[in-house]
C-alpha cells in the first residue's frame, strides 16, 4: 500500500479511488467504502478495483483524463448495482508512481428519488384522474336519484315543499303544488303560498316559531297549525307537517304535504247520502203510515209559512221559524234529505230576525220567499225522485187496508155457506185471492239479463202473453221456482250469440215469451204455459247419440230433455249441464197432476209447455196472526 | 422504505428516542420534535442500519429541535451513524455526546465481520480509546478492527 497520504480526500462525500499503475486500490475514502459496501481497511490493500466492482465502460483508465460520465456498475460480490458518475484523472504521485484519481458520484439514489416521485406523480395523476371520474359517476348517481326521487315524489300526487323558520319555501317542491297549491312555492313565503289573510298570517308566524323551537311536542304543534288550504274551486286539500333534523336533533325546515282528497270528501258524502236513502226506505217501510202523514204535512207548512210572510210589517218570524224548524226535524227523521236541507235554508234567511240582529226587510223578506219557493220545489222533487217507491210501498192514491188472505178465504167460505151466487164468489175469489202470473214471474227478467251478460249474449225483456191471468199463485210456487232452469237454459241452449244470430238474418238480441192461457181439458178448466225461445232450436241427433239403437222419432227423442242426468254438455257451466233443470219443471208440473212437454225446430227455437189444472186456494192454509 | 421504529417516550424529565430502519427521504421526524425537552434526551439507534443524504438533511432539522441546554446522548451508534458524525458538520450537535458506539472487526482468515460495542468509560474515555486487547470471531479466529482507527476514532477527540 503506497504510503502516500491521501487523507484531504475523506471528507468528500463523492468516493475518492486512487489505483495504482496495475489498477490495484492503493487508497479509498469512506463513500468509496460505502459505494463497494466493504470498509477502507479491506480495499485499501492494493486489490485491483475490478475485483469489486464491474463498470460498463472498460476504459475510463487510459493515459488520458475521462470528465464525469454516467456509468452502469456492478459490485462483483452481487447485490448492488446502479449508476454512478465516473471521472478518471491519470496522476503521478510524489513518489513518482503513476496511476490514477477516480471520483464517483452515486446517482442511484437520485435515480432512485427520480423514479419515485415520477411514480407518485402518476399515481397522483390517475387519482385525480379516478376521483374526477368517482366524482362524475357519483354525480351521475346523485342526478339520476333525485330524478328518480323527483318522479316518485311527483306520482304521489301530493304536494310537497318545504319550508325554514322565516317561512321561506325552498326550491324544493313536487309538481302537484301547482294544481292543489295553486301556485309554486319556490322562494315565497309560505303564508302567501296557503293565502292566508293578514290576521292568519300573525297566527302562522307564531305557530311556526314556537313550532321550531319546539315549546310542545313537534307532533302536538303541528296540530295547531292549518290543516286545510282554501281551494278557489271549493277542492278540500288537507295540510299535514313533518320535521327535518339536523344532526343536533333541532328542526331546520318543516316539509308540508297537501293532499287533495275532493274525491274521497265527495265519496263520502256520496256514502252519506246512500246511507240516509236506505234510512228512509227503513222508514218508509216500518213506519209507512207515519211517513205519508209527514209528506202530507209538508204542502199545509208552506201555505202557512206564506201566510205568514204577506204581513212583512207584522212577520210572524217566531211561527214561521218554528214551523220550518219542526218539518227540518221530521225530514231529519226520514231521512228525506232535501226537504231537510231546504227547510234549513229557509231558517237561515229569519234566523237574524228571530236573534233580533236584523229587521224584516224586503230585501229579507224576497229572500225568504225564493226560500219557500225553493221547499216547494224540493218538496216536489222529492216526491218526483222517490215515486217509483212510494207506489211500490203502496203510498199515495186512496187509503188501502191489508187483510191476510187466509181472513179473505174464510170470508168467502162464509159467503158460500150463505149461498151468494157462484158467479159472485169467483168474482171475490179473482179480485181478492187470485194474483197475476207476471207477478210471480217478472222477476226472472233479471235472471236472463244476468245470463245473457255473462254469457256475452243479448236478450231482450221476456214477452209476457196473458200475464195478467189470475191464480191461486201459492198452489204453483214450486213450479215457478222451476221454471228458473227453464229461462236459464233458453239464455244459455237456446239463443245464439249476437254475431251468430246476425249472420244468420236474426235480430242480434234473442227473444223469450211467456205465454199464458186457461183452457178446457175434461170439464176442468187447466193453464197452460208456454215459455218460447227464437234461438237454435233442440238437435235431436245430440240426444240420439245418447239413446243408441232407438226407433224414437225426433219429437219423441226430444222429450228425453226432461230426464234426469241428461246433458249434452261436456263441460258443467255456472248454468247448466248437470242435466238437472227442466227434470225438475216436469216433476213439479206433474205433482200438480200436470204435464210438461218440449217442441223445438232447427233454427227457429225451442218451446217449453206446461200443462197443469187450474187450482182452488189451497185449503192446507193455516191462520196467520 | 423509512425508519421501521420511531418511538419517542418520557422517562421522568427524559425522553427516550428509539430509532431503527433507514433514515432517508421517507423517514419521518415530526412526531419526535424534542423542543418540549428538559431534561435529557436520550437516543437509542442501534436499530438504524442505513442512511443517505436525504435522510441526513431530515436528520440534521431534526436533531436541532433540542433545546441548547439540553444534553443530547447517542446510544450503541451504528458505523453507518459514526461515519457521518465525522463527516458531517453539525450531524453530532453542540449539546451532543456518544455514549456507546459499534466498531466493526473483521477475520481475514473466515470473512467474518463482528460489531463490538464501544461504551464510555469502558473502551473509551474522552478522546482516549481502549479497545478490547483481542476480538475472535465465532470459530476463535481473531479478529480485526476493520476501520482506520484515526479516522474512525477522530469524532472522540473533538
Amino acid at each position: 500500500m503506497s504510503e502516500v497520504d491521501y487523507s484531504y480526500f475523506d471528507a468528500l462525500v463523492d468516493s475518492v479511488f486512487v489505483l495504482n499503475k496495475d489498477k490495484g486500490i492503493s487508497y479509498c475514502n469512506e463513500s468509496a467504502a460505502k459505494l463497494f459496501e466493504s470498509s477502507v481497511r479491506r480495499l485499501s490493500k492494493g486489490r485491483p478495483l475490478s475485483e469489486y466492482a464491474k463498470f460498463a465502460n472498460e476504459n475510463l483508465f487510459t493515459a488520458d483524463a475521462h470528465p464525469m460520465q454516467e456509468v452502469q456498475f456492478e459490485l462483483v460480490a452481487g447485490g448492488k448495482s446502479g449508476k454512478v458518475q465516473m471521472a478518471t484523472q491519470p496522476f503521478v504521485n510524489s513518489k513518482g508512481e503513476a496511476g490514477w484519481i477516480a471520483v464517483i458520484r452515486d446517482v442511484t439514489l437520485e435515480e432512485a428519488l427520480h423514479a419515485k416521485h415520477h411514480k407518485q406523480l402518476q399515481e397522483l395523476e390517475a387519482y385525480s384522474k379516478n376521483l374526477e371520474q368517482m366524482v362524475q359517476e357519483r354525480t351521475a348517481q346523485v342526478q339520476k336519484a333525485n330524478i328518480m326521487l323527483a318522479a316518485i315524489m311527483n306520482s304521489l300526487g301530493q304536494g310537497f315543499l318545504v319550508f325554514d323558520r322565516d317561512g321561506t319555501c325552498s326550491d324544493f317542491y313536487t309538481k302537484a303544488c301547482e294544481d292543489i297549491l295553486e301556485s309554486s312555492p319556490a322562494q315565497k313565503k309560505i303564508w302567501d303560498v296557503l293565502k292566508l289573510n293578514p290576521n292568519e298570517i300573525e297566527t302562522f308566524k307564531m305557530w311556526t316559531q314556537a313550532t321550531f323551537a319546539e315549546q310542545l311536542p313537534f307532533d302536538s304543534m303541528k296540530d295547531l297549525g292549518p290543516s286545510a288550504y282554501k281551494h278557489s274551486q271549493d277542492r278540500h286539500v288537507r295540510l299535514d307537517y313533518f320535521p327535518i333534523r339536523a344532526e343536533d336533533n333541532k328542526i331546520v325546515n318543516v316539509v308540508q304535504v297537501a293532499t287533495d282528497w275532493t274525491n274521497e270528501y265527495l265519496a263520502q258524502q256520496a256514502l252519506e247520502k246512500e246511507k240516509k236513502y236506505a234510512r228512509m226506505i227503513i222508514k218508509l217501510v216500518t213506519s209507512k203510515r207515519q211517513f205519508a202523514s209527514f209528506l202530507e204535512s209538508v204542502p199545509a207548512v208552506l201555505r202557512e209559512c206564506r201566510k205568514l210572510a204577506l204581513d212583512s210589517q207584522h212577520f210572524d218570524y217566531e211561527t214561521s221559524f218554528r214551523l220550518l224548524h219542526t218539518l227540518e226535524g221530521e225530514a231529519g227523521i226520514y231521512s228525506a234529505l232535501r226537504i231537510w236541507q231546504a227547510s234549513r235554508q229557509a231558517q237561515e234567511v229569519i234566523e237574524p230576525v228571530k236573534r233580533g240582529e236584523a229587521t224584516f226587510t224586503p230585501e229579507i223578506h224576497s229572500k225568504y220567499t225564493q226560500a219557500i219557493n225553493h221547499l216547494e220545489a224540493e218538496y216536489k222533487a222529492f216526491l218526483q225522485e222517490n215515486a217509483e217507491l212510494f207506489e211500490l210501498a203502496g203510498m199515495g192514491g186512496s187509503q188501502k187496508v191489508e187483510l191476510e188472505k187466509v181472513h179473505v178465504s174464510n170470508v168467502i167460505h162464509h159467503l158460500k155457506s150463505k149461498a151468494v151466487s157462484t158467479d159472485t164468489i169467483h168474482y171475490l175469489e179473482d179480485e181478492l185471492m187470485r194474483e197475476t202470473v207476471i207477478s210471480s214471474l217478472n222477476h226472472y227478467n233479471d235472471v236472463i239479463s244476468d245470463v245473457a251478460a255473462r254469457l256475452s249474449k243479448k236478450v231482450y225483456p221476456i214477452e209476457f202473453v196473458g200475464g195478467d191471468l189470475r191464480l191461486f199463485t201459492e198452489n204453483y210456487q214450486n213450479l215457478f221456482s222451476s221454471l228458473v232452469h227453464a229461462f236459464r237454459n233458453a239464455v244459455d241452449h237456446g239463443l245464439e250469440g249476437p254475431e251468430d244470430r246476425e249472420m244468420m238474418g236474426k235480430d242480434p238480441s234473442g227473444r223469450l215469451v211467456f205465454k199464458s192461457e186457461f183452457f178446457e181439458l175434461n170439464n176442468r178448466r187447466w193453464v197452460r204455459f208456454a215459455l218460447s225461445d227464437d234461438g237454435q232450436g233442440i238437435d235431436a241427433s245430440r240426444i240420439r247419440t245418447k239413446f243408441a239403437g232407438s226407433t224414437e222419432s225426433d219429437d219423441e227423442i226430444i222429450q228425453h230433455v226432461f230426464d234426469p242426468g241428461l246433458t249434452t254438455r261436456t263441460v258443467v257451466g255456472e248454468f247448466s249441464g248437470r242435466g238437472v233443470g227442466l227434470n225438475a219443471v216436469k216433476a213439479e208440473a206433474e205433482a200438480l197432476g200436470g204435464r210438461a212437454i218440449v217442441k223445438t225446430e232447427i233454427g227457429k227455437g225451442s218451446q217449453l209447455i206446461v200443462e197443469v189444472p187450474d187450482l182452488g186456494f189451497p185449503n192446507s192454509q193455516k191462520l196467520s196472526a | 422504505m423509512g425508519l421501521t421504529k420511531s418511538e419517542k417516550q418520557q422517562s421522568g424529565s427524559d425522553v427516550i428516542v428509539t430509532l431503527a430502519g433507514h433514515i432517508d427521504e421517507d423517514a419521518q421526524f415530526t412526531a419526535l420534535d424534542l423542543s418540549g425537552a428538559s431534561g435529557k434526551v436520550v437516543v437509542d439507534i442501534e436499530g438504524v442500519t442505513a442512511i443517505n443524504s436525504c435522510g441526513i438533511r431530515e436528520w440534521v432539522k431534526w436533531i436541532r429541535t433540542a433545546p441548547n441546554t439540553t444534553s443530547v446522548v447517542f446510544k450503541k451508534c451504528p458505523k453507518v451513524i459514526v461515519d457521518q458524525i465525522n463527516m458531517v458538520t453539525g450531524f453530532l450537535p453542540e449539546n451532543g455526546k456518544v455514549e456507546s458506539f459499534f466498531v466493526p472487526y473483521y477475520s481475514d482468515e473466515s470473512g467474518n465481520e463482528k460489531m463490538v460495542l464501544f461504551e464510555e468509560g469502558k473502551q473509551f474515555n474522552g478522546g482516549d480509546v481502549n479497545p478490547p486487547a483481542e476480538v475472535k470471531d465465532e470459530s476463535g479466529e481473531a479478529m480485526e478492527m476493520d476501520v482506520i482507527e484515526a479516522k474512525y476514532f477522530k469524532f472522540l477527540k473533538k
